[in-house]
């Protein structure tokens, strides 16, 4: 063979000639001159695959793998569609003087009998709650006779769409045992391998509904997403007189028997506790679908006729959502229930793909699932409401002992406070301008005394301030110190840190977000700092005119607020308003150092507590319940819902579990001057006992108009300083009395008419009508209120 | 809980632009828009918004007809229109339902019709109430119009007319008016079809003049009769819907784009309403204004006004599609705008008053509005074909005034408007037409500096042009003889100034040419560059006989000295001769848009004069074409400052300024290319059309690039995405 080549070599011995003289030194050194670039570029690329290589290699290395081809599934116990079609034969299994437990268990359904008003609550849905049930086509009859339904995933789907199973169409599995209290109940779904322990309890008068964690268990590939408990406790059709309760916005209430006044095709209300649960910051970024969705408190309530009760998930809350279905949504049946995630779901948005044509295809959502569940064992508790208690002031006053009882809601009004002027000021902001950009001082530190001397003329001593916009050049979070020298600077932060102490009436509190960050300003690592979704990238927005927002771990957060509060210990009299922190929650994935939604709510909570613990009063803008524990003021608690079609009218209900305990101002646009109609606004101040508020500059507002804070379209002071005067010493003289009371009462007695109750026997009945009423025995002046001592009964 | 707005609300645009020649692609970019979240608002030159108190809140639902029948039929199905008639009753088109309900004002049913002349409606889409209370029902699928009573009995049925203009095309009335007169006007494509009372064909109305299409006239002059009839016909904008003013003027929508997406027709078909006008228009160099129609319209987007707005409440670039009209009795329009769910209205003028509603879920917003419609007590229903409901809106006590305001004006009653807008501010002090209207009443009562101030408030350069001009004639009369000695001084120190630099800098260009020893110093290179005003040739052959010499800081400090120009300028310009507003401008576009001609000139001619016997090299074409900018230089300095006493009055006198600079400019170029390369005059000429055919080419390349590279970036992000998904 060699030979040959030899051979080959010496007979075309000018081939080899030409060879050597093609390679000779000089040669091959012009060749690599000239082809510098390509090897360059050529060595890059090679770089690259490898690592990518290496990357995949190192990736499938360390993925898990499971095989699930020898799963053998457990014996089925019973067919769903026979023991379904059986009767039921409920059995007392546990009971204190106030409830009594009783459980079938064939077909592990259970019912509570409220003892103080005889009432029975079941837990499905049947003939006698719906008179269709029959009628009704199958898929929908096995819902409403289940006591659970649980959404799993399949985890080897590339798009992993949740499905689901229910009790009484799937469930072919089951296992009973009585335990203290109650039963256990062990539900199986043998086709998908997959088990669910729930626990039905009576505690100290309270139905408790318990899902332990490690009671779920998933033998196969398909895993536990999402667990509903009781789907269909309390469900009423359309013809009882009673209602749902949800914490949309302040609290809103959908009348069972309201379905006619509504749309043909009404849809869900899904609500999720203190956050979505979905990881995108651009959710959280648009406002409107963030009302949407959020749940201040992880509560709901159903009244019946006289009976009524409220769930908390007491357990897992900040993985929970609610939902909210009524009369008229496929079946005429209104229910309410909580959906505990049992598992974080991620939509990951495939590529936009360009099309022939030039358009461009916004790519496909693509769920996925994560594979470790959220370990926290999840717990409902059910409070039973009867008579005058069966209503939603009721369920506040519940929820609201409930609180206290477990230390999550402290009492920050002293009993010699006087009744505050809500204000909010914004200090200045940067325009935009072609070179360099231009700051725009709208309230200096001075004038900021100026109008509290000018307001203490008046006689106005006490008042909630929050000052905005307050840092160097309007500074990007990050940023959360120092403050801007256009407006006085440390000398004049200092000057009004004394000043603040000679008038102890005036609480002011600089606005501060510690968790958003843009990549506009330095001071955090966009890769070290940020949060991470579950795929393994930080949680951003689109790149819009070179701005990235970012969200910051909790552990970033809680290093700034100290940086923050080490810094500004000389100015003890200066509160801290954290914005944001009583609306967002999430978790994050970030490798070195994840957390949980809990240890993001703790984190907050320590937050809260260290800020008080400097002696700083504290103010929390949103109403989500985590923050009511450590708090001087809550501020931006709105008055009013999202406005849902299935919606019939907004109640109080944060306000009611606050009032008396912490003071509250209204949203950022239910305020005095930018409403459209001061007088409605007043009334709406009165029926959800907010203070007055107002959203003030002391320069011309005009001056905001070209800049991205012109949502403040007239905020001038000395515009509206009579206006603000007058309205504050309306309500000191009228309502001062009720600052510190428990609004006990709230009944919407017509369209256009509220009665208010306080627990200093106060009632105010308030008219939004453009007419005087005269219904209820005594005269309310159109677009007002009248004011009565409640009768001596 | 708006607290987490960020700045504003991130918008999201995409910026489509056409690359000319054979390529049609995308280029995605983005722009960042402050908007009113959640709030009621008005746009500044339809982009950016202003929030504004709530103008309108949801009073009622009309869910269903209440008692009428408890069944399916008890809710609308695929409603298309809804009129009101004097008594405030309404009228609905049911159309999925193929039937007219009529409502009484406590929204009971009145009357259910669901056929007429004994045959059934059939899907129809159009109901018109008269003043007397008759109904015209347009009822589509029959291919009829028929009249009815008030009862809902029948009496005539209307249908395509005989005449042979329109005998041959389908008839499908869907909208339509019934003038006093009795006419009926009857949406018909691109036209509004009349028809009288005997059914005769009485014209079609309001055809938008399309122009002249250079290609059409070249087929109707060459072209056979068999190829015309494959050549498809250009029409006008078709119209959308229509309403009958109280003025006997018909008020209608249509998807013309260019000022014509509403229109009020007055007896012979003419538009009336508001004419667009722009910020500053005052002469605008061709290529940038070019570059910003064709390739740029979403960037620039918010330099001119539109009816609706250029982007969604996502950020995305739109085309309003405005489904339904009605005007008050004052005259006061409100549009519903189907794909953003937007309501927007406009005064009797064409401004915007205020826009509300837009898609979701909640009250006050949409499924997806298909008509409107106004009763006299200024309430507003909006009818919902997805949701099959009518929401209610009433005015608040904000818009309410706004709307007596502008009406007083309106009338003549200047006092009374003047009061009013006062009122206005007193709850919105940024609202920009209080700020005009105020504006306006100060002109009248001979207060200039104060109408000038409140129509910068307003942004508002007519009538800022208008009491600016009244201000300076004051001022001149009142100092006239300062005045005058100023303009003196001014001109004769400005005649010496020009003499003796002219002077300096000829004697500086010959001795660049004559001493062959030394290199143009900075300073010799300055005044050469200021000789080239007046000398062209003379420099140009400098240049061409001394290339070695030359010094290559000169074309940097020429380029640096038109950046600083133009960013001067655009500070210092007086106000109503702006073309771009300060808090508009970028610095980089405003770059791009000064050097994209001159840059792209440089590689352009080298290549063409390389390849056809020139003798310029690079070096010395960058020096040539930096010298084009002197002119710019040279006129837009003075004219920065000169624009202060001047207004938009005089915007043509200052137009001709900025033309003479780029005729200039042009000149430089083209006598740098001819004596540089030794060419004849044909010759060059030639070579300019192909320089300016390859500048193009360049330009295509670049963005071509760009948008190869964007999609390599968004590919390699997706296969990342995929990537770490598939290893969750």
């Amino acid at each position: 063979m060699l030979g040959g080549i030899k051979d080959f070599f010496s007979k075309n011995n000018f081939i080899l000639k030409k060879i050597k003289r093609t390679f000779t030194k000089d040669n091959m050194k012009r060749w690599l001159r000239d082809n510098r670039a390509t090897l360059i570029f050529m060595a890059i690329v090679a770089i690259f695959v490898t690592w990518g290589i290496i990357s995949v290699k190192i990736a499938m290395a360390n993925a898990v793998v499971v095989s699930y081809e020898d799963y053998v599934p457990r014996e089925v116990t019973h067919d769903p569609a026979v023991v379904f079609a059986e009767p039921y034969n409920y059995e007392k299994i546990a009971g204190d003087e106030n409830l009594e437990l009783y459980f079938d268990k064939v077909h592990g359904t259970i019912q509570v009998k409220d003892l103080k008003s005889g009432n029975t609550w079941k837990s499905i849905v049947d003939g006698e709650v719906y008179e269709n049930f029959r009628k009704s086509n199958q898929k929908w009859k096995q819902k409403m006779s289940s006591s659970i339904i649980v959404s799993y995933n399949d985890l080897e789907a590339r798009d992993g769409r949740a499905a689901e199973l229910t009790h009484a169409g799937e469930c072919d599995y089951m296992e009973s045992k009585l335990i203290e209290n109650g039963v256990e109940v062990l539900y199986g779904f043998t086709v998908k391998g997959i088990y669910v322990t729930v626990q039905y309890l009576i505690e100290g008068g309270e139905l408790v509904v318990k899902v332990p964690i490690d009671g779920i268990t998933e033998e196969t590939r398909y895993i536990v997403n999402t667990v509903i408990v009781l789907p269909y406790f309390g469900a009423a059709d359309m013809y009882q007189d009673g209602y749902m309760f949800y914490p949309d916005g302040c609290g809103a209430i959908t009348l069972f028997n309201n379905a006619e006044n509504r749309v043909q095709s009404v849809k869900e209300a899904f609500l999720k506790t203190y956050t979505t649960n979905k990881i995108s910051l651009d959710y959280w970024l648009m406002s409107d679908d963030y009302e949407r969705y959020n749940a201040a408190m992880p509560i709901f309530g159903i009244k019946n006729n006289d009976n009524a009760f409220l769930a908390v998930v007491t357990g897992g809350d900040e993985n929970s959502g609610i939902t909210v279905a009524p009369a008229g949504r496929v079946v005429d049946v209104n229910r309410i229930y909580f959906e505990l995630y049992i598992r974080n779901q991620f939509d990951i948005t495939a590529a936009n793909v360009t099309n022939t044509d030039g358009t461009v295809t916004t790519g496909r959502e693509i769920t996925r699932i994560d594979r470790n569940k959220l370990a926290v064992d999840r717990e409902v508790r059910y409070f039973f409401l009867h008579d005058e208690k069966a209503n939603y002031a009721g369920m506040a006053d519940a929820y609201r002992t409930y609180l206290m009882e477990n230390g999550q809601l402290n009492d920050a009004i002293a009993d010699t406070d006087e009744y505050p002027l809500a204000l909010s000021f914004l200090m200045g902001t940067t325009e935009r301008q072609l070179v360099a950009d231009k700051y725009i001082t709208m309230t200096s530190f001075k004038n900021l005394e100026d109008i509290f001397e000018d307001l203490r003329a008046e006689g106005i001593d006490d008042a909630k301030v929050v000052v905005n916009h307050w840092l160097k050049d309007d500074e990007d979070f990050p940023s959360y110190w120092p403050v801007a020298s256009q407006i006085g600077g440390k000398s004049g932060m200092a000057d009004l840190n004394s000043y603040l102490a000679a008038n102890t009436g005036l609480d002011v509190y600089f606005a501060n977000n510690f968790i958003f960050a843009t990549n506009d300003e330095s001071g955090f690592s966009p890769i070290k700092d940020v949060v991470y979704s579950g795929i393994g990238t930080p949680i951003s927005t689109e790149t819009i005119n070179q701005e990235e927002y970012f969200i910051l771990g909790p552990d970033v957060v809680l290093e700034h607020v100290r940086d923050y509060l080490s810094k500004t210990k000389d100015y003890a009299n200066i509160g801290v308003c954290f914005t944001n922190m009583g609306n967002v929650v999430y978790d994050d994935y970030n490798e070195d150092n994840p957390a949980s939604r809990r240890d993001v709510i703790n984190t907050w909570q320590t937050v809260l507590k260290e800020t008080q613990a400097e002696g700083k009063k504290t103010a929390v803008e949103g109403a989500n319940q985590y923050s009511y524990g450590n708090v001087d003021y809550l501020y931006s608690i709105p008055v009013s819902t999202y406005g849902l079609s299935i919606t019939d009218y907004a109640v109080p209900f944060v306000q009611m579990v606050v009032s008396g305990l912490i003071p509250y101002s209204s949203g950022i646009y239910e305020t005095g001057n930018l409403t459209y109609d001061l007088d409605i606004q007043k009334l709406e101040w009165i029926e959800f006992g907010a203070l007055p508020y107002f959203y003030l500059t002391y320069e011309n507002a005009l001056e905001l108009k070209d800049t991205e804070l012109n949502f403040l379209f007239t905020s001038t002071y000395s515009f509206w300083r009579d206006r603000v005067i007058e309205t504050y010493k309306e309500f000191e003289a009228n309502f001062g009395d009720t600052y510190g009371e428990q609004m006990v009462a709230h009944e919407v007695l017509g369209e256009d008419v509220r009665r208010v109750e306080y627990s200093n026997g106060k009632v105010i009945y308030i008219n939004y009508a453009e007419t005087e009423n005269t219904e209820f025995g005594i005269t309310i002046p159109a677009k007002g209120y009248t004011i009565v001592e409640k009768e001596a009964n | 809980m708006t607290g987490l707005k960020i700045k504003g609300r991130l918008k999201k645009l995409f910026v489509t632009a056409m690359a000319t020649m054979m390529l049609l692609q995308t280029m995605t970019g983005t722009a960042f828009a402050a908007t009113a979240d959640g709030t009621d608002y008005v746009t500044v030159n339809s982009n950016e918004r202003n929030p504004i108190p709530k103008a309108y809140v949801v009073a009622d639902e009309i869910n269903n007809l209440g008692t009428f029948a408890k069944n399916s039929k008890n809710y609308f199905k695929n409603p298309q229109d809804i009129d009101i008639d004097r008594n405030n009753n309404l009228y609905i088109a049911d159309t999925g339902n193929n039937r007219i309900v009529v409502l009484d004002t406590n929204y009971d049913v009145i009357v259910v019709i669901t056929e007429a002349d004994g045959l059934p409606f059939e899907a129809p889409e159009g109901v018109f109430v008269d003043d007397s209370g008759d109904i015209y029902v347009a009822d589509t699928g029959n291919r009829r119009i028929v009249h009815l009573a008030n009862d809902g009995t029948y009496i005539e049925t209307f249908v395509n007319p005989t005449d042979e203009l329109v005998a041959n095309d389908a008839f499908n009335p869907s909208k339509l008016v019934v003038s006093e007169t009795g006419l009926i006007y009857v949406v018909r494509g691109e036209n509004i079809m009349a028809i009288d009372g005997n059914n005769g064909f009485r014209g079609l109305f309001g055809q938008t003049d399309i122009g002249y299409n250079l290609v059409e006239v070249l087929i109707r002059m060459f072209a056979s009769d068999e190829q015309k009839k494959f050549v498809t016909r250009r029409t006008a904008s078709a119209y959308v819907n229509v309403d009958l003013g109280d003025d006997g003027l018909i008020y209608a929508t249509s998807v013309e784009r260019t000022e014509g997406e509403i229109k009020v027709l007055n007896s012979i078909g003419n538009n009336i309403y508001r004419k667009y006008t722009n910020v500053g228009d005052s002469f605008v160099n061709p290529i940038t204004s070019f570059i910003n129609n064709k390739l740029l319209k979403a960037v620039v987007a918010g330099t001119s006004f539109k009816f609706g707005e250029y982007f969604d409440d996502e950020g995305n670039y739109i085309e309003p599609n405005f489904v339904d009209i009605t005007v008050d009795s004052n005259g006061i329009v409100t549009v519903a705008e189907q794909d953003g769910g937007k309501i927007y209205q406009y005064d009797q003028n064409g401004n915007m008053l205020c826009a509300f509603g837009g898609l979701g879920e909640s009250k006050g917003t949409f499924s997806r509005p298909s008509s409107i419609a106004v009763n006299s007590n200024g309430i507003i229903y909006v009818v919902d074909r997805l949701s099959n409901n009518i929401q209610i809106f009433e005015p608040t006590d904000f818009i309410k005034t706004v709307h007596a305001a502008t009406t007083a004006y309106e009338n003549g009653s200047y006092d009374e408007a003047f009061d009013l807008w006062n009122e206005v501010l007193s709850m919105d002090e940024n609202y920009t037409l209080a700020h005009a209207g105020i504006a306006n009443a100060y002109f009248k009562m001979g207060e200039y500096e104060l109408a000038m101030e409140s129509a910068m408030n307003a942004n508002d350069r007519d009538i800022y042009t208008k009491a600016f001009d009244e201000y300076k004639y004051e001022v001149m009369q009142k100092h006239f003889f300062l005045i005058i000695v100023i303009v003196i001084v001014v001109i004769v120190l400005v005649y010496l100034f020009l003499k003796y630099s002219f002077r300096a800098a000829k004697k500086a260009t010959w001795n660049y040419i004559s001493d062959k020893t030394k290199k143009m110093s900075i300073g010799q290179g300055i005044l050469f560059a200021y000789n080239v005003l007046f000398h062209p040739v003379d420099c140009m052959e400098a240049i061409r006989y001394n290339k070695k010499r030359i010094n290559m800081a000169i074309p940097f400090i020429i380029f640096i000295t038109a950046y600083v120009v133009r960013i001067a300028y655009i500070y210092i310009v007086h106000y109503p001769l702006a073309s771009i507003d300060l808090t508009d401008a970028n610095v980089i576009f405003e770059g791009v848009k000064l050097f994209i001609v001159p840059v792209t000139w440089i590689p352009a001619s080298f290549m063409v004069t390389s390849i056809s016997d020139g003798e310029t090299k690079m070096k010395d074409i960058f020096f040539a074409t930096s010298l084009s900018l002197v002119p710019y230089i040279v006129i837009n300095v003075p004219l920065m400052f000169i624009s202060n006493i001047l207004s938009k009055s005089q915007a043509s006198w200052y137009g001709v300024f900025s033309a003479a600079c780029f005729i200039w400019m042009f000149i430089i170029l083209f006598l740098s290319l001819w004596i540089l390369n030794g060419y004849s005059f044909g010759k060059t000429i030639k070579s300019v059309i192909i320089i300016a055919f390859v500048m193009l080419l360049i330009w295509v390349v670049v963005l071509l690039c760009y948008v190869l590279v964007g999609r390599l970036f968004q590919f390699i992000g997706g296969v990342y995405d995929e990537f770490m998904m598939s290893i969750l």
